[in-house]
Parts: structure tokens; sequence; C-alpha cells
């Protein structure tokens, strides 16, 4: 038990008239903040008084913005907490259009913005392929894949692109070559798991199926937007979806790939740590935990389970399972 | 997003100097690499850093919510930002056991104090008879 003192964010949660629109707008205000900028913008300020104009509770927002600001986790915690508690149904998805409106309002997402919303999403237990169609009805363009501020690429087409006026170019040329050096990056990296390499071969050529079929669904919505007369807005998306899409099959690594790392940061106690993460478990876990805990995981997670449901799916639970079991090999391999 | 400071060794809050001997040190080219561009400029360090802190703040709140499978969290940023699961969690069971035990004392308060003011009342009864037995025994 921790100090059973009540924390601000509790006392306003009490005397709200309603506490999952008080927990709503905290989580709302922590996505208009994450944007990477500290200052909190005249606009910003417009939308937040927007926002809380529409939720019934009797209170300002400077606390809200406080917490939103500097952030507080523990406050979040407790407002993702009552979320998932009381909206349920077709609410989630009022509350999910909210969320990438408020994103949205200033242009294209930030990276940070990119995560808070994915979170928002898999707090609400709404599917990444219904989550999609929420983003294009509500934003005018697809979702794209979260930038990448810890690869070089990524600041060398960011500061190449900035003075020119034909940015756009460029930028396609240097995600290519991102897609590149990604894979180079790769290749090196895991010696000697071939399979794993292999692995990621048929991997690629399937993601290269899928994005062409992307491609193809998202002319034929563009023709659709502009008939309707959202030029502007489409194209403005369009631009910033693809080229990124490139590397998304490849944040899908495995635990193995991270794994087989053997430069300067993995050393065996800290992979231990991990694996015991992706299972879900404490530190002194027995062998016998991590057994129940995989068993566990591997049925609720087995790529079987998701047969009935689209190609993406499968994809994705298989890679989740697939990170599922090279945490439960490596920790048996060192309990043995 | 990978975590370019866990790749280190180091902590985020290292300074300068810290981060420029953990490159020196480090093996791993692609670390090298990232982090003497990353790192080093100011101004790119603070946009690093900021949704670095966001992350790290996701992967807590994942991490207690039980959402670290959930599908939208995967490669890179799953890989690095999970973080192993703790004893804190239920914010909201705790919420309602602090607003339980409130409860419980407020009402032990409301009976103490009834019990203290029908006691008062008594004594400041019997003194006020007594005082008027004392000083006007012609009343009686």
């Amino acid at each position: 038990m921790a100090s059973s003192r009540f924390t601000p964010f509790e006392r306003l949660l009490l005397s709200s008239r309603n506490e999952a629109d008080t927990a709503a707008l905290l989580l709302l205000a922590w996505l208009a903040m994450s944007d990477g900028q500290d200052a909190l913008s005249d606009r910003k300020r417009a939308l937040l008084d927007d926002l809380t104009g529409d939720f019934r509770h009797d209170h300002g927002h400077q606390l809200i913005v406080d917490l939103a600001s500097t952030p507080d986790f523990v406050a979040l915690q407790l407002a993702a907490e009552v979320l998932q508690r009381y909206y349920r149904g077709p609410r989630r998805e009022t509350f999910l259009r909210q969320a990438i409106h408020v994103a949205t309002h200033e242009g294209a997402l930030a990276a940070g913005q990119h995560h808070v919303l994915r979170f928002l999403a898999d707090l609400l237990g709404v599917a990444p392929e219904r989550f999609e169609v929420l983003f294009r009805d509500v934003a005018g363009y697809p979702l794209a894949a979260p930038e990448d501020p810890s690869a070089v690429d990524h600041w060398q087409a960011r500061e190449g692109a900035e003075p020119g006026g034909g940015a756009r170019k460029k930028r396609r040329g240097a995600d290519g070559e991102r897609f590149r050096a990604h894979a180079d990056d790769q290749e090196s990296s895991d010696q000697g798991a071939r399979a794993g390499r292999r692995q990621e071969r048929q991997h690629r050529r399937n993601e290269h199926a899928k994005e062409e079929r992307e491609e193809n669904r998202q002319r034929r919505w563009r023709w659709r937007r502009d008939d309707t007369g959202h030029h502007e807005r489409s194209r403005g998306g369009q631009r910033s979806g693809e080229g990124k899409r490139h590397h998304e099959g490849f944040s899908h690594e495995g635990f193995s790939h991270e794994s087989g790392r053997t430069g300067g940061y993995a050393n065996g106690n800290e992979k231990a740590q991990r694996a015991l993460a992706v299972l879900g478990l404490m530190e002194n876990a027995q062998k016998s935990d991590i057994k129940r805990a995989y068993r566990r995981l591997a049925q609720k997670y087995h790529p079987d389970r998701y047969h009935a449901q689209s190609q993406e799916a499968m994809v994705t639970a298989s890679l989740r399972f697939q990170r599922i079991k090279n945490a439960y090999d490596y920790l048996m391999r060192q309990h043995a | 997003m990978r975590d370019i400071y866990r790749r280190l060794d180091i902590h985020v809050s290292a300074s300068d100097a810290d981060i420029a001997r953990a490159i020196a040190r480090c093996e791993n080219q692609a670390v090298k690499s990232a982090a003497e561009h990353i790192l080093c400029v100011e101004s790119r360090k603070r946009e690093y850093d900021q949704l670095y802190g966001t992350l790290t703040g996701i992967g807590l709140l994942r991490a207690r919510m039980g959402l670290s499978h959930a599908p939208y969290w995967r490669g890179n940023v799953a890989n690095d930002f999970s973080i192993s699961a703790d004893d804190e969690y239920a914010r909201y069971a705790e919420l309602k056991a602090k607003v339980a035990r409130a409860v419980r004392v407020h009402d032990t308060w409301q009976q103490v104090r009834r019990v203290l003011l029908w006691g008062a009342g008594l004594s400041l009864a019997t003194s006020v008879g007594m005082a008027l037995m004392v000083f006007a025994p012609e009343l009686f």
C-alpha cells in the first residue's frame, strides 16, 4: 500500500460528476501534449476548452493540463483504468474518434502521438484493422508507421528535405535508402542465425505483396476522396503515408534477432530480464512459473486462433507468438 | 524507435562526458554511429529524449495494465521499452480502498462525536443541577 493520502487527480475524480469523462479528458490532454512541443499553444488550449465543454463534469481543466504536461503516469494509469472500466461498445469508438481528432488537429501526427494513440487503441481493445478504418475516416488519410528518431536516416532525410521545395522526392529516396540500410544492419547483426534470416526474407516478400495491395487500395480511396472534394487534406496525408510502410515490415523483428546482437549493451542478465518481461514475469521467477506463463500466453496468442481473421492479424499474431517462444526458449536454456 | 541509452548502458540523465565515454566504449558500429549522430547534437537529443520519455511511460503503463502483448505494441519499440511487471497495479482498486477507509474513519468519528456530545450534555446538566442544589436550595 502506498501513501494513504489522496492525490490531486484522485480528488478530482471523486468530486467529478462523471468519472469516465474526467479520465477521458486527462488522456486526451496527454495525447495533445505529447506532440514534442513544450509550450501549450493557444490553439491547443482552445481545443481543450472545446473538449471540456463536451464532457459532463464540474471542474476546470487547469489541473488536468498540469498533470498531462508533466506527465504524471500514476494519474494516467488511474485514468486509463477508469476508461477501460466504463467505456464499452460503441462508446470506445466515439472516444477514439475524439482522440484522433485531437491528435491530427495541428497537422501531421508527431511521433509521440503515434504511440499514445496506439496505446489508447490497445487500451480499449479496438483491433488495428478497425482502428485504421477509424483513423482514415476522421483524419482523411491512412495511419502511417511512426517515425523513428533513433535511426540516423530519419534525421538525414528530414534535415536534407527541410530547405528545398522538392522535398517530396528526396524524402522518398531517403526512405528507400533507409530501408536498405536497415536491412543491412539486420543482416550483419544476427550472426549465424540462418533460419531467422530466411524467415525474415520470407516475411519481407509477404510485406511487399501486402504493400502493393495497400497501394492499390490507397489509390482507389484517394480517387474517391478527391471526388468528394477533400482534395488538399487527402494529399497532405498521402505524402506522409507512403514510403514509411517500407520499413514497417522490419519493425516486426523478433526477440531472437535482438538477443542475437552481441554489441555494446546486451549482457546475459539483461537479456534474461527482457525475456522475463516478454513473459510478464518478475525477476525472481522460478522455472515452473516460466513454464506456466509460457503455456498461458501460448494458448492466448497462438496464431491458429487468429486464423479466421485477416492476413495481417495472422502475421502479427505469429510474430508475437514467435517473440514469446524465443523468450521462453532462451530462459529454458539458461535454466538448463 | 530504439533505446540507444540502454544499448550504450547509460542512464538518460547521463552527462555529455559520460555519453562520450560510453560511445567510445561501444563496440557495435550501428549503435555507435546512431549515438554519435543523435546524442551529440543538442536539438536532436532533445527531441529524442522527449519521445524517449513518452515511450518509457507507455511501456510502464502497458506493463502495469497487462497490455504488453497487445497488437500495437510490437517491433523495436516493444523490445526496447517493455519492462518487467512489478507489484504496482490496479490504481482504481487502490482508490476504492482508500475511499472505503476514509468512509470508515468518518463513521467512527461520527459515533465518537455523538458519544462525546451526549456525555458533555449530561455532565453539564448534572453540574448545573448540583450548583443549583448547593447555591439555591430554596428552589427545591
